[in-house]
C-alpha cells in the first residue's frame, strides 16, 4: 500500500492549518506581551532629573521600578541592550485626529454634548504609525467647525488592542475643544449665513452657552436644595458646559490671534473659569507675558513648530513662537494635528533649538512633561522617573539629531515599535469585502487627511459658499 | 449636498442643528406594523426557503420605531401579527440628511440625551400620578413616553450592527445607560467575543457573509482565489525593499484579504465554541442566498444541529415565543418546513411551508405534469376571461407540444408572460399553474370543443376562468 488513507491526508491538513493559524494575528495584538524589561546602557534623557550616561532602567509589570547604573534582570525579565542608544519619555502628542472615526459634528455652533472619546477607533494604523515615531499619548481632539465643539479624549498608543475602550487614559481629566476665528466663522456664518460670522459672533455664541450653562446649573441645584419643584430638562450639552464652569472640564481653545486669545481670557475670567490650554497660538509669542498670567497656573499653549500661511489668519507667525513663549514661563508644547506629521514630533522639537536656542531638555520638555502636564497625566507619564508608566522611546542618535531613527517605544513595558520587528503590513485587520489597498496606491496629501475641518466641508459654487458633507467627497 | 436635504416636509427651512426628530431619525413612537405587507417579495422568497416568522423592524436611521414578531404569510398585515413592539429597533446611524445627528459620536450623545431626559419625564410623571394636587402636569411626547418601557427593563433596544467598532460602542452605552438589549448583524463579533461573552442580550447573527474581495488596481477583477488556505502562505512578517519586489507584497495583500474572509465565514463557529447563543437574522441578506450561506457557515465549523437551533429553537426562545414556536409539538403554531432531504444539503428543495397553517406549496415548481388524452383538443391559442371581484382579467394561454409533454405560455392582462408549470390533460381535464407576483395560481378547466371553463386559485382565493380556442393545432 502506497497510497495515503483520506484519513491521513486530512490529518495533514488539518496539522498544516494548525500551524498556519497562530502568528499573524497574534504579533500585532501583543496581547501577551512581556511589560517587564531591563534597558541596560542606554543614555538616558529623563527630561525631569538630567542625563544619565550608561544608565539602566528596570521595567516591572508596566511601570518604571529603577534607574540607576549596573542594574541587574531578576529572573524572568528580558533585557535590551541599548548601548549607544537614547532612551527619553515617550512623545506625548497634544492636538491629534487620528484614531477616531468622527472629527466634526458641523451642524451646530455648540455640539458640547459630542465626544471623540465615544467613536475610537483603535484599529487606525496611524496609531502605530505615531509609535513608529517615538509617540506614546495623544490627545485627540474634537475638530475646530464649531465655536464649542466636542469632548476630547486622551489615549494611550496601545495599539494592538482592538477593544476602543483600551486606549483611554481614565484618570485623565476631561477636556472639551473650542475654536475661534475663521474656521467657526467660515463653517456657521459663510456655510450656512447664522451666527457666528465675525470674531466678535464666535466670543457671543461662547458667552451665550456659558450663560445658559450657568443658569442650567443653577436650576439644577435650586431643585436639589428644595427651591424649585423639578430638575430642569435634561442636557447633555449644558452639562458639559457646566463641568467647564466648574474647573473639572478644561478647554482647548483652536486659536491663532493675539487679539482673540485676549478676547477669550476675558471670556473665561468672566466665568471664572481658571485653566485652559490654546491650541495653535500663532500669535502667542506677541501676548506670551498675558497667557503666563491667565489665572491661578497661566494658560498654556500648544504649538506647531514652523508652520502657518494655510490661511489668513497664520500669516503673522514665527518659528520663535515656541522658544519665546517658554522663556515667558507659559507652559508650551508642540502638537503634530495633521495625522501623518506624528510621525516626527523629535525633529519638530529640534527646530526650536535653531530657533529661539531652546536647551535639549526645554526642547524634549516641548514634546513630553509639558503636554503631560496641559493633559493632567504628567502624574503616570512626560518623564523617566521611578514608579511612572514605562512610556519609554529609544533611538539611535540624540533624538534631536536629525540623523537619529525611532529604535523601539514602550507604551506600560510592552513594546509596541520595535524597528527591527517592523513588517510592511501592521493593519490589525482589514476589509473583507474592501479593495486590495496597495502601499503603491496611498495618496498621502494634507488635503485627504483628517484635518481640523474634516466632516465640514466648504463648497463654493454659483450660487455662494455652502456647507457640504464632506464624506460624499471622500473617497 | 442638494438644497433639499435640508429641507423638511413642506419645503420649510431646517435648522440642520436642531431638525425635526422625523428629519434626525428619531421616531421611538413609530410601528412597523402599517408596513408589514404579507406579499413583499423578499419575504416569499425567504418563506420559499422555509421561514415562517421573524422579528421585523422598520426601516430607518437611529430609532426607527417598534418592530413585530411577524409571521411571514398571510392575506393582510393584521395576519401577519404574533407579537406587537418586542422592541424598539435601534442604529449608531446618522441622520439621512446632514442634520444633527451627522456623526457616530453625536447618534451616542442623542441617545444619552433622550434616555437621561425620558427618565427625567418618567419621575415626574410617577409624582404627578401619586398626587396631581398642586403640580405642573408633567412635560409629555410621545418620543419620551415611546422609551419608558425601556427604562422600566420591559422592552429591550434591538440594536442592529455588523462592525465590530459599532458594537463596542453599543455595549458601552448598554453599560453607561443599563437599558435591556438585543443585538441583531454581528458580522464581526469574531472581533470581540470575550466582549460579549456575559452580556445578557439575545443575539442574532446575520445570514450575511462578506463577497470575495476585489484588486484596487484592476477595480472590477476578483481576486484570484489563491489557496483555500491562504494562512498558509502568507508571510505576516513580510517587508517589500523596493518597487521593484511590488508584485510579492500584492500577493501577500491578497493573502491577508482571503485570511480575513475566513474568519467571517467561521464567526458562527467562533461564536458557537464560545458558548454563544444566538439566533439569526436575514436582514442584510440577500434572501435566496441564505441557505447557501448556512451551508457555507456549517463548511466552516458550524455543527449543524446549532445551525437549526439557531434556525428554530433558540430564536424562539430569544425571543420569548418558545411555547408558541420553536418545535413540532401538540398546540404550538402550524410554522412547518416540508422538505425533499436534509434542510442544509445542497440538493435538498423545500417542497410545503406552512406559515401559522396556511400551506405554501412549492411542488408545482418540479411538478411533471401528465399527459393522457389526446393533445389536439387542448394545443393551440386560448383567450381567457378571468372573473375576479374587481372585474374581468383578460388574456391568452399558448400551449403546444405533443402526446410526451405539453408546454406553454400565460399572458396576462397587462401583456406579462409566465411559463406553464406541470401541465397535465386526461381528455376532459386540463390544469397547470403559473407563477405570479400573487403568488402560484393554480388553474384547472373542463374541455369542451373550442372552449372550457373551471377554476383559477392561489393565495387571493378562487375565481371562475373561462376560455375559447382562437387558433387550433395545424392539421
Amino acid at each position: 500500500m502506497t497510497a495515503l488513507s483520506p484519513f491521513r491526508l486530512t490529518a495533514c491538513l488539518l496539522l498544516a492549518s494548525l500551524l498556519a493559524r497562530p502568528g499573524v494575528a497574534q504579533d500585532r495584538l501583543r496581547a501577551d506581551a512581556p511589560n517587564d524589561w531591563l534597558i541596560q546602557d542606554a543614555t538616558v534623557l529623563t527630561v525631569t532629573n538630567g542625563t544619565i550616561e550608561n544608565g539602566d532602567i528596570l521595567v516591572r509589570d508596566g511601570d518604571i521600578a529603577e534607574i540607576g547604573q549596573d542594574l541587574s534582570a531578576p529572573g524572568g525579565v528580558q533585557t535590551y541592550d541599548a548601548s549607544g542608544e537614547f532612551v527619553m519619555p515617550g512623545i506625548i502628542d497634544a492636538h491629534q485626529h487620528f484614531g477616531i472615526s468622527d472629527v466634526n459634528e458641523a451642524t451646530n455652533p455648540v455640539t458640547a454634548e459630542v465626544g471623540v472619546g465615544d467613536v475610537l477607533d483603535p484599529y487606525d494604523v496611524s496609531l502605530y504609525r505615531g509609535l513608529a515615531g517615538g509617540v506614546t499619548a495623544a490627545h485627540v481632539m474634537h475638530g475646530s467647525a464649531n465655536p464649542i465643539g466636542g469632548r476630547n479624549e486622551t489615549i494611550k498608543l496601545r495599539y494592538g488592542a482592538t477593544n476602543p475602550d483600551a486606549l483611554k487614559i481614565e484618570a485623565a481629566p476631561r477636556t472639551v475643544k473650542l475654536a475661534l476665528g475663521e474656521n467657526p466663522t467660515r463653517v456657521h456664518g459663510e456655510g450656512r449665513d447664522i451666527q457666528p460670522s465675525t470674531r466678535m459672533g464666535v466670543e457671543q455664541v461662547i458667552r451665550d452657552a456659558l450663560t445658559e450653562a450657568r443658569r442650567y446649573q443653577e436650576a439644577k441645584d435650586a431643585y436639589q436644595n428644595g427651591e424649585r419643584d423639578r430638575p430642569p430638562e435634561h442636557s447633555e450639552r449644558l452639562e458639559v458646559l457646566a463641568g467647564v464652569l466648574s474647573g473639572d472640564i478644561i478647554p482647548h481653545v483652536h486659536s491663532y490671534r493675539a487679539d482673540e486669545l485676549m478676547m477669550l481670557m476675558n471670556v473665561l475670567e468672566d466665568f471664572g473659569v481658571q485653566d485652559v490650554v490654546f491650541q495653535h497660538v500663532n500669535e502667542g509669542f506677541k501676548v506670551a507675558p498675558e497667557l503666563a498670567e491667565f489665572g491661578d497656573d497661566g494658560a498654556g499653549a500648544s504649538v506647531f513648530s514652523d508652520w502657518w500661511a494655510y490661511k489668513f489668519e497664520v500669516y503673522y507667525s514665527t518659528a520663535y513662537n515656541a522658544a519665546i513663549l517658554t522663556e515667558n514661563d507659559v507652559l508650551t508644547s508642540l502638537n503634530s494635528d495633521i495625522p501623518g506629521e506624528q510621525r516626527d514630533m523629535y525633529l519638530q522639537a529640534a527646530k526650536t533649538k535653531r530657533y529661539g536656542d531652546l536647551t535639549d531638555t526645554e526642547a524634549l520638555k516641548l514634546i513630553t512633561i509639558n503636554p503631560a502636564r496641559q493633559l493632567g497625566i504628567a502624574d503616570r507619564t512626560g518623564s523617566i522617573e521611578e514608579g511612572k508608566d514605562a512610556d519609554l522611546a529609544i533611538f539611535s542618535e540624540h533624538p534631536l539629531s536629525v540623523y537619529t531613527k525611532p529604535q523601539r517605544t514602550y507604551v506600560d513595558g510592552v513594546v509596541r515599535f520595535d524597528h527591527e520587528d517592523d513588517p510592511d503590513d501592521m493593519r490589525l485587520r482589514v476589509d473583507p469585502e474592501g479593495t486590495v489597498d496597495l502601499a503603491r496606491d496611498g495618496a498621502y496629501g494634507r488635503t485627504d487627511a483628517n484635518s481640523c475641518l474634516h466632516g465640514a466641508f466648504l463648497q463654493a459654487t454659483e450660487s455662494g459658499v455652502t456647507l457640504e458633507d464632506a464624506d460624499q467627497w471622500n473617497h | 449636498m442638494p438644497d433639499d436635504d435640508s429641507e423638511g416636509e413642506n419645503g420649510e427651512d431646517v435648522n440642520p442643528g436642531n431638525p425635526p426628530s422625523d428629519l434626525a431619525g428619531i421616531q421611538p413612537d413609530q410601528s412597523v406594523r402599517p408596513f408589514l405587507a404579507p406579499d413583499d417579495s423578499d419575504l416569499g422568497t425567504l418563506r420559499e426557503n422555509g421561514f415562517t416568522a421573524g422579528h421585523v423592524v422598520p426601516d430607518g436611521d437611529m430609532l426607527p420605531g417598534a418592530g413585530a414578531i411577524a409571521f411571514y404569510g398571510g392575506d393582510s398585515a393584521d395576519d401577519m401579527v404574533l407579537e406587537e413592539n418586542p422592541a424598539l429597533f435601534a442604529q449608531i446611524s446618522t441622520a439621512s440628511g446632514y442634520v444633527y445627528p451627522a456623526t457616530d459620536m453625536a447618534v451616542i450623545a442623542k441617545m444619552r440625551q433622550l434616555y437621561r431626559e425620558a427618565e427625567r419625564r418618567k419621575q415626574l410623571e410617577a409624582q404627578y400620578q401619586q398626587n396631581p394636587r398642586g403640580m405642573r402636569q408633567p412635560p409629555q411626547d410621545p418620543i419620551h413616553s415611546a422609551l419608558f418601557p425601556v427604562l422600566d427593563g420591559e422592552t429591550p433596544l434591538a440594536f442592529y450592527a455588523d462592525d465590530a467598532l459599532s458594537l463596542h460602542r453599543i455595549l458601552d452605552l448598554r453599560q453607561e445607560l443599563g437599558f435591556p438589549l438585543m443585538l441583531a448583524g454581528l458580522a464581526e463579533s469574531h472581533e470581540l467575543v470575550d466582549a460579549l461573552t456575559g452580556v445578557e442580550a439575545p443575539l442574532f447573527l446575520t445570514l450575511d457573509l462578506p463577497e470575495k474581495p476585489k484588486r484596487s488596481a484592476e477595480s472590477d477583477t476578483t481576486v484570484a482565489d489563491t489557496t483555500d488556505q491562504p494562512g498558509r502562505y502568507y508571510d505576516p512578517d513580510l517587508q517589500t525593499p523596493s518597487q521593484a519586489s511590488m508584485d510579492e507584497e500584492e500577493k501577500n495583500l491578497e493573502l491577508r484579504h482571503a485570511m480575513e474572509r475566513q474568519q467571517y465565514l467561521e464567526t458562527a463557529a467562533t461564536l458557537h465554541e464560545a458558548g454563544l447563543q444566538f439566533g439569526f437574522s436575514t436582514r442584510e441578506a440577500t434572501p435566496g442566498d441564505v441557505r447557501d450561506n448556512l451551508r457555507t457557515m456549517i463548511e466552516n465549523g458550524l455543527p449543524e444541529e446549532t445551525a437549526l437551533s439557531a434556525l428554530t429553537t433558540r430564536p424562539a426562545s430569544l425571543l420569548g415565543l418558545e411555547n408558541r414556536l420553536g418545535t413540532v409539538e401538540e398546540g404550538k403554531i402550524a410554522n412547518l418546513v416540508v422538505t425533499d432531504g436534509d434542510y442544509f444539503d445542497e440538493d435538498t428543495e423545500v417542497q410545503h411551508t406552512f406559515v401559522d397553517g396556511r400551506l405554501y406549496d412549492y411542488t408545482s415548481d418540479t411538478e411533471e405534469g401528465e399527459v393522457t388524452g389526446d393533445v389536439s383538443a387542448v394545443v393551440g391559442t386560448w383567450s381567457y376571461t378571468l372573473e375576479t371581484p374587481q372585474g374581468d382579467l383578460e388574456g391568452t394561454i399558448t400551449i403546444e407540444g405533443d402526446q410526451s409533454g405539453l408546454e406553454g405560455t400565460f399572458t396576462g392582462p397587462r401583456g406579462e408572460e409566465e411559463d406553464l408549470q406541470g401541465i397535465s390533460f386526461d381528455g376532459t381535464t386540463l390544469s397547470f399553474s403559473v407563477s405570479s407576483p400573487q403568488g402560484t395560481i393554480s388553474i384547472s378547466v373542463t374541455v369542451e370543443g373550442d372552449t372550457f371553463e373551471g377554476t383559477a386559485s392561489g393565495d387571493f382565493g378562487s375565481f371562475p376562468i373561462t376560455g375559447e380556442r382562437t387558433s387550433g393545432p395545424e392539421r
